[in-house]
């Protein structure tokens, strides 16, 4: 036996080497524009209150002839504000700065926001959150895009260049050849879709740190946005993987055999019959089960925090799910044997 | 030597019609065995189903398998070469060549390498980029490195000139071939593989019309070339077929000794391909 046999790896790296551009350059290409985005923004965002200071100091200095008398004054202590950021006219009230609004001859002053005080308050971290979980949202559309144009090819696009009777002249079975095609798009590309989108999030958290840290925030706060941070990057992309691997399961199985099944235009069988039921179920049921069943079974679609919960909450479905799924890989495994012309 | 392939009364239908009709065949060990028929005469049909590619009813072991239930395993001692088409193009040559490794037990990556560095194929050529000579010349050092003890050859030179195909024929003959090892191919090209052939299979409409080693050229059949009123003579005669030629024609006998036949004109072993234009033409008159 030569020494490289190793027909799971060689199977993995063939789909990897098929779909390089889907399974990694587009995550890592939209990784780095994020992550490009994220500090530039933490980079330039101290810049422009630079840039503000800059304008001020023309605006005082280069027109002396101004008629109007324009002091803009940097000023921390906010005594004398009413709004942070905001034109005022210190010790008027309302009225007189009505009758005296058009009256540039008073000594007005601009004053910059205070410096933050932190993000110790519940609201901004859990905007930041919507942030992070955003993120992850991205990756999650391109990979379902990505993994539908997979699962609808991979047992198609093989019978129609005729490449199939060479990859059947190879010892392997059909049911092997199906189920790493759905360990490759089900398991490993969720994988790398998830480590991607994980450093993308801990890099984007590394430049609200390093903004935060600029900007002479508490040290203490500092650090406790950052382990804020993790902690959501490790549920909303660790802890959910699992569940989403799982609930897709099914779904991706029934698109195998739709792939293997097609004699022509797979996608449409894929979504086709499908859709199909739920119509027949909603016309002669007036129910909505499968529908709801299936977008369930999306990634994503699942709202559990974790594949515990998901199976202490709905075991019995899960299981019936992973079972389906099972027969229908097997079953794409048969009609593979003998569907290999289109 | 034990006989390879088995096949009894194998039967394969599309839609209605038949493809191979009750076919009765055994190879033995050892042979090189041309599969030779017009288009649609089910050759391919007849390959497939030996290697489990499609499916059909009757008795069928290969290698003292089933093909239809046992094709993974059989694979191991089986290669396959379908037409040239079938490589897939987007993968670079060393990365089909990883992949053969990773699945294929008995294969020799450095037999492999060694027959590709005889060739103008680049390691790191996409597949999709390789001329079809190439291709074959790729296809079959993959086959020539897995130590397979049958190969199925399916018009594996359709489409390649003159030289790549006497260059396949070649290599086929001196770097695999050996009193271990089975060949079956079919072809169209009937002349250029004659001279490799133990034994050869006329098939016509999905049943076997002749089935001989290739020495039956020589001891069983006879061409006489009867010239001017010879013909006229001969033609009476039960033949197998005929054809014309300069001044006269050219009768092929089935089993007639040949000193029955030297008086109406000169005796000759017929070439394959005539004599499969004479047997496909309705057999004897």
């Amino acid at each position: 036996m030569n020494p490289n046999y190793s027909p799971a790896k060689a199977l993995l790296r063939r789909d990897f080497i098929e779909y390089r551009g889907s399974f990694l350059i587009t995550p890592v290409v939209i990784a780095a524009f994020l992550v490009v985005i994220a500090w530039g923004g933490a980079l330039f965002a101290s810049q422009f209150s630079d840039w503000e200071e800059g304008i001020g100091w023309f605006v005082t200095n280069q027109i002396p002839d101004a008629q109007v008398d324009i002091e803009i004054r940097s000023s921390g202590d906010g005594l004398d504000v009413a709004m942070l950021g905001e034109w005022v006219y210190p010790a008027l009230d309302n009225a007189r700065v009505e009758q005296r609004a058009w009256d540039f001859a008073g000594d007005w002053t601009f004053t910059t926001p205070n410096v933050p005080g932190g993000i110790d308050d519940f609201a901004s971290r859990q905007t930041f959150n919507e942030v992070l979980n955003a993120l992850n949202v991205i990756f999650l559309l391109v990979l379902w895009t990505i993994s539908v144009n997979y699962l609808a090819g991979c047992l198609y696009n093989d019978r129609r260049d005729r490449s199939v009777l060479f990859w059947r002249s190879m010892p392997i079975s059909d049911r092997r050849e199906v189920i790493a095609k759905f360990l490759t798009i089900g398991v490993s590309v969720p994988v790398v879709y998830a480590l991607i989108s994980l450093v993308t999030q801990v890099l984007v958290v590394a430049a609200g740190t390093f903004f935060l840290a600029r900007t002479a925030t508490p040290l203490a706060e500092v650090w406790g946005f950052a382990w804020f941070g993790l902690e959501e990057i490790f549920r909303n992309t660790l802890l959910t993987l699992p569940v989403m691997i799982v609930v897709a399961f099914p779904l991706y199985a029934w698109s195998l055999l739709a792939s293997a099944w097609a004699k022509s235009s797979p996608v449409l069988w894929t979504f086709g019959l499908p859709a199909g039921a739920i119509f027949a179920e909603r016309w002669l049921f007036g129910s909505n089960w499968l529908a709801e069943r299936i977008a369930r079974c999306v990634p994503g679609g699942e709202g559990y925090d974790s594949v515990f919960e998901m199976f202490q909450a709905t075991w019995l479905e899960q299981m019936l799910g992973i079972l389906a799924g099972m027969c229908l890989l097997l079953f794409a495994a048969k009609l593979r044997r003998y569907r290999l012309e289109l | 030597m034990s006989s390879i392939i088995e096949v009894r009364n194998l039967t394969k239908q599309y839609q209605g019609k038949y493809a191979v009709k009750s076919l009765d065949w055994c190879v033995n060990g050892g042979s090189i065995v041309g599969l030779i028929g017009p288009n649609g005469a089910g050759k391919t049909t007849l390959l497939r189903a030996l290697l489990g590619l499609t499916h059909s009813e009757g008795s069928l072991v290969v290698m003292g398998k089933d093909p239809r239930t046992e094709r993974h395993e059989l694979m191991q001692d089986v290669a396959f070469i379908a037409d040239t088409a079938v490589l897939p193009r987007w993968l670079r040559v060393d990365q089909l060549i990883s992949y053969v490794e990773g699945v294929q037990p008995k294969f020799d990556r450095s037999k492999a390498e060694r027959f590709l560095d005889q060739t103008s194929v680049g390691a790191k050529a996409r597949i999709g980029t390789l001329s079809k000579g190439m291709m074959v010349q790729l296809h079959l050092a993959l086959t020539l490195a897995v130590d397979a003890r049958l190969l199925i050859l399916d018009e594996p030179t359709l489409g390649l000139d003159i030289l790549y195909r006497k260059q396949f024929f070649d290599q086929l003959l001196n770097d695999y071939f050996d009193a271990e090892r089975t060949i079956v191919i079919s072809t169209h090209q009937v002349e250029e593989v004659q001279h490799i052939l133990t034994h050869f299979v006329f098939l016509k409409d999905g049943e076997i019309l002749m089935n001989a080693p290739i020495t039956a050229l020589e001891d069983r059949f006879v061409e006489v070339h009867a010239l001017g009123e010879n013909a006229a003579l001969v033609s009476r005669l039960r033949h197998l077929g005929s054809r014309h030629i300069l001044g006269g024609q050219a009768f092929i006998f089935d089993s007639v000794p040949k000193v029955e036949l030297a008086q109406y004109g000169a005796c000759h072993t017929p070439a394959i391909a005539d004599l499969f234009v004479a047997a496909m033409d309705g057999g004897v008159r």
